[in-house]
Parts: structure tokens; C-alpha cells; sequence
């Protein structure tokens, strides 16, 4: 390959390339607060709640690690636009293991209303045992 | 600063690794290369080490890691201190190659000094910008994306608050946290939690930035060792713009240290096949093993690199005893991570998407070649996800024009030095998912929206490093890279 030719594509090569890093779009960035970024650096975790706090009500129940249902909505479903609900129990009762099919002996009650609870429990066959909210609580099976 | 005992430590034991393995190494600029690849080696030892200590002693399994993990530090220190076989070479073991800088000042070294200030100053800037939309992205998604909430930080959940029940993650009542997935980077992640106590929020985003950084100064590297440094600060400067990249980074996902790990496998190799030293050629195969203990695509990439490599030996015109010896070091390092994989699949996780899923090899052929209107919609896929400008900012455009270019003018070039194996690899990795997509559980079109823009990451640097390769105006000679 001549030497020219050779010149010419690394020439047009690299100022396309300039052209496209000058011109790449800047991401709009939220500034962080420096409390955040100091709560992250000291380890105190100052500002964060942790990843899935809203199932702390039902840690009381569980002083054991046993298996237990997770009763949501629906039936067991992946691709339900709630699901994330059920997984991110899960994560937050690690290394307990949160069954979606109704199995288990106690079952974590989370869904929307009572109405749906109610409905939900009969299908399962699960009664309330505790209450942690609208459509909230613990349940034991029949 | 609770996090820097677990980095520190990591970094450190990479760096034994390494060097070990490269202490009488022809390696280009291996000070540097070493320090880009010490903390994802280390991380990736400590993961392998951490699940044989979970698998012998399930409770008492933190423990183990850590005197497992310190007595390998400790030999390997020895070893360095005690066999180092070559004084010469160690003396010389943080040299740079800036030959260009002692150079009489001439036109074309003052030219070459200028376009690389140019190029570094431009590097400093994207590169700051990088960071700093990084740390902001990652503060305010702390816990990352879907797959690091609901997989990766899950698994290492298990390993970290109950080591008697970290078994509990390959149940398949967990089958939505996919059991049979590898553990490099939950096992990377937990390592930090157990050295702290605690599940330290900062440490899953620094692993993240670890390998994103570490991916972009690899591009950095190779190019400033076998082209120039100013087309390496260019690479990288432009590797930090693409949005995918930069996107995917803060989301924890293990997509970025499986794109580290395949690029780094690979131009290790070239490197490996370059010098035909049996170390460089046994980090490669170390490197493509930790690829298969990140992801499963790894372990179909594992399958590729022995393939490539094959195939580089043999176009070698070395003597066929010294091609088994290489061989053999590339399967040696391979064979490490990779027991890990296999005893995750056949003992501790059964089932799986692909591997363990009861369909027979004649069910994927069928499911491979058989639905035209499948490979339709993949091939669709492939097409509208490659050429979507804001994400790739032109990357695989790119790649394509240098391969037409590649082979038609510059073809005995790329086949001398070995040039080939990056696009060769980055073809066939496509080629790879392009067939697995076809056996897919799920629906086509979903797997496509949710996986093919990640999948297209991993083979990214490669395809970068290829298209700068072949556009640059020259490659450095052998002999200027080993005087």
C-alpha cells in the first residue's frame, strides 16, 4: 500500500474521530451532595437507605431463618411490572429464601390492597395471622 | 476510608501474579500493563479462591478465604524475592517505552511530541468528564442496576451474611437470580464485605470503575506499545465517550469485567504471539478463564480464544514442540478459572438457561437453523443496535470499514504481525451470540430489547483496538518495540 493512500486514510480517519469526541454530548449530571460521597467514603452510609428497607416491618417475624412465600398481586410471574417488589424482599432477606409459590408454611402478605390480599389468601389458602398494612402482613397456611 | 484495605490487598496480589509471570518478560511497557491488569487479577484470584473456601468449609468458608488468599500472597512474594532468575530484567522492570523523548529532536519526533500532548491533554478532559459523570450516576443509583440488585449483589449477599448458607443462592426457588451464573464479581464483592464486616455501599461501583477504567487504559496500553501513544490517547479518549460504555459502567453490571477480561484475554495473546513466550501465553488463557468465571458468554469466548490461539500457533513458523509447549501454558491458565465454572455447573447449579437445560444438541441445531423469520428478526437486531449513532458513536461503523479496509489493502500487513486476531475474535464472539439468540427460552424480541446492546459491549475494545490498528499510519516495528 503506498505510502500516500496510507496518509491520507489515518489523516481522515483520526479527524473524524477528533470531530467525534469534541462534539460527543457532555451528560447532564444532578450534582451530589458532599455529604453523600462522604457518607460513601467513611462507610457510615450517611444519606442511603438500605435496598429494600420498606420490608424492615416484617424482619420481626423471622427470628429464625426459615422458608417462607412470598404472596404478591399476581401469581409468580417474571415479566409482572411489580415483580421487582418480590425480588427486592428477597435480597433484603437474605439468606432467607422467599418461595413465590405458595408452598411454605408463613408467607410474606405484599400486596396492593386488603381487598387483594383477601382474594389472594383464599386462592392459596393462607389466612392472616399479622397485619403491616393495607394489603400488608403475615399470613400462615391452612 | 474503610475501603482501601480490600483494593490495596487485591491490587497487591494481582500484582504478584503478574509479577511472577512477567518478571522475565519482553513484555512492552509491562510496568504499566501490570498495573492496569493488578486489581481485576487480583479480584478475580480472590473470587476463585473464595468459592473453593466456601465449597470446603461453608461456615467457617470467610475464614478460609482469608488464609487461603494470604498464604498464595505469601508464596508468590517469596517466589518473586527468592527466584528471580534475571537482575538485568528486574532492574528494568518499571521502564517505560518513551524512546521517542531521547530522540534527536528532528521534524517527525517534534511532530510526534505534539500530537501526543494534544492527544493527552484531550484524554485528561474526557477522562475527567468520565469520572465525574460516573461518581454522579453511581451516588445517586447506589445499588446499581436491575441485574446487580436482583443477581450479582444478591449472590454476594449470600456469601457475605451467612457463608453456612451461601449455598442458599443456587436454590431454585432463586431461579429469577439465575443459580448456575458464574460468581467473579459477586465473589469480588463479597470479598471487600467480609474484609470490612460490613456490605460497604461504595465497593460494588468501585469494582465497576475498576474494570470500566481499566478497559479504556488497556486500549491505552496496547496501542501506545504497538502503534503510537498518541493514537492510544486518542483510542481511549474515544472509548470513555461512547454512551454505551459509559451508561453501563454505573449499573454494576457484569458486562463491563467480561468486556475487560475478553479484551485483556485477547491482547494478551497478540502479545503472547508477538514475543512467544509461554508466561504471556498463560496469563491469556488465565484471562479468558476469569471471562468464563464473570459470565456465561464467557465460557462460549473460552471456546473462541482456544480457537484463535490454535490458529495463531499454527499460522506460527515456530517448531511444532514449542507450539505444544505454548499451547499447553494457554490451557493451563484457561484450565484454573475454568474448574471453578465446571464445578458450579455439574455440581452446585444444575440447571440452566443453556447448559443443564435437558435440550439436546440436535433441538439447538434445529433451533439454530431452523426459523428463517428468527434469524430475520436477530439479524434486524443486530443491524438497528450497531448502527444506533448516540450509543456506539460510530464504533462499529468503524470496525466495518476497517475490515474492508483490512482486507483489501493492508492484508499482508495484519497477517505478519498478527493483527488479525482482535477482529477475528471480535467476528466470531458476534457470530457466537448471534447463534445463541436463535436458542433463546425467551422471546425473541424481548432478549433482544433487554441483552443485545450489552452483549455488543463486550467485543467493543476489541473492535476499537482493530479499527485504530488498521487506520494508524504505522505500526511500530518488532525491533523498535524489543530493541
Amino acid at each position: 500500500m503506498s505510502k500516500t493512500i496510507r496518509l491520507v486514510l489515518a489523516c481522515v480517519f483520526y479527524a473524524l474521530l477528533c470531530l467525534l469526541i469534541l462534539r460527543s454530548k457532555t451528560p447532564e449530571v444532578r450534582p451530589v451532595p458532599p455529604e453523600l460521597i462522604q457518607g460513601l467514603l467513611s462507610g457510615s452510609h450517611r444519606g442511603y437507605v438500605e435496598f429494600g428497607n420498606e420490608f424492615s416491618g416484617f424482619k420481626k417475624y423471622f427470628p429464625e431463618k426459615i422458608h417462607a412465600t412470598f404472596l404478591m398481586d399476581f401469581p409468580f410471574n417474571p415479566y409482572a411490572p411489580t415483580i421487582a417488589q418480590y425480588y427486592t424482599a428477597q435480597s433484603y432477606f437474605v439468606p432467607m429464601i422467599l418461595n413465590p409459590e405458595p408452598e411454605e408454611k408463613v408467607a410474606i402478605v405484599y400486596c396492593t390492597n386488603h381487598s387483594i390480599a383477601d382474594q389472594r389468601m383464599q386462592q392459596t389458602g393462607y389466612r392472616l395471622a399479622a397485619v403491616e398494612g393495607d394489603g400488608k402482613g403475615i399470613a400462615v397456611k391452612i | 476510608m474503610i475501603f482501601l484495605g480490600p483494593l490495596v490487598s487485591s491490587f497487591i496480589l494481582g500484582f504478584l501474579i503478574l509479577a511472577n509471570l512477567l518478571k522475565n518478560s519482553r513484555l512492552p511497557n509491562r510496568a504499566m500493563f501490570l498495573f492496569i491488569l493488578a486489581a481485576p487479577v487480583g479480584l478475580g484470584t480472590c473470587s476463585i479462591a473464595m468459592f473453593w473456601a466456601y465449597v470446603a468449609a461453608a461456615s467457617h468458608g470467610k475464614g478460609l478465604s482469608f488464609v487461603l488468599i494470604g498464604l498464595l500472597g505469601a508464596y508468590l512474594l517469596i517466589r518473586l524475592v527468592l527466584k528471580s532468575k534475571s537482575k538485568a530484567v528486574q532492574q528494568n522492570f518499571f521502564h517505560l517505552d518513551l524512546s521517542w523523548l531521547k530522540k534527536k529532536p528532528d521534524k517527525a519526533a517534534l511532530l510526534y511530541a505534539l500530537l501526543s500532548a494534544a492527544a493527552f491533554i484531550l484524554f485528561c478532559y474526557i477522562f475527567g468528564r468520565f469520572v465525574r459523570n460516573f461518581i454522579a450516576a453511581s451516588c445517586w443509583e447506589i445499588f446499581g442496576g436491575w441485574d446487580a440488585r436482583f443477581i450479582w449483589n444478591l449472590k454476594a449477599k449470600f456469601f457475605f451474611r451467612s457463608p453456612a448458607e451461601w449455598a442458599g443462592m443456587f436454590r431454585q426457588e432463586l431461579s429469577f437470580s439465575h443459580p448456575d451464573y458464574p460468581l467473579l464479581l459477586p465473589g469480588a464483592i463479597a470479598w471487600a464485605w467480609n474484609w470490612a464486616g460490613k456490605e460497604l455501599l461504595i465497593w460494588p461501583p468501585l469494582v465497576a470503575f475498576l474494570f470500566t477504567a481499566g478497559t479504556g487504559l488497556l486500549i491505552l496500553w496496547y496501542l501506545f506499545s504497538y502503534v503510537t501513544l498518541w493514537s492510544g490517547l486518542v483510542a481511549c479518549s474515544y472509548f470513555f465517550i461512547i454512551g454505551e460504555y459509559q451508561f453501563w459502567s454505573a449499573t454494576q453490571y457484569a458486562d463491563i469485567p467480561v468486556c475487560f477480561f475478553m479484551t485483556s484475554s485477547i491482547i494478551t495473546l497478540l502479545a503472547a504471539v508477538r514475543t512467544g513466550e509461554k508466561s504471556i501465553f498463560f496469563l491469556a488463557g488465565l484471562l479468558a478463564g476469569m471471562a468464563a468465571w464473570t459470565k456465561n458468554e464467557g465460557l462460549f469466548f473460552a471456546a473462541w480464544a482456544v480457537l484463535i490461539s490454535a490458529g495463531a500457533l499454527c499460522l506460527n513458523p515456530m517448531p511444532w514442540s514449542d507450539k505444544k509447549i505454548l499451547a499447553c501454558s494457554f490451557i493451563g491458565g484457561l484450565g484454573i478459572p475454568l474448574l471453578n465454572v465446571f464445578y458450579l455447573k455439574i455440581i452446585q447449579a444444575k440447571t440452566g438457561d443453556y447448559l443443564g437445560s435437558g435440550r439436546s444438541a440436535s433441538e439447538y441445531f434445529s433451533l439454530v437453523f431452523g426459523s428463517g423469520a428468527k434469524t430475520q428478526v436477530i439479524l434486524n437486531g443486530f443491524q438497528t443496535y450497531m448502527t444506533k449513532f448516540d450509543d456506539w458513536n460510530g464504533l462499529w461503523i468503524l470496525f466495518f470499514c476497517a475490515l474492508l479496509v483490512g482486507l483489501s489493502i493492508k492484508r499482508k500487513e495484519i497477517l505478519e504481525n498478527s493483527s488479525w486476531i482482535p477482529a477475528v475474535a471480535v467476528i466470531l464472539i458476534e457470530l457466537g451470540y448471534f447463534a445463541v439468540m436463535h436458542a433463546s427460552p425467551h422471546e425473541i424480541h424481548w432478549q433482544i430489547e433487554t441483552a443485545l446492546l450489552r452483549l455488543l459491549l463486550h467485543a467493543g475494545a476489541l473492535a476499537l483496538i482493530f479499527s485504530f490498528e488498521v487506520f494508524s499510519p504505522s505500526s511500530r516495528s518488532e525491533t523498535e518495540i524489543h530493541p
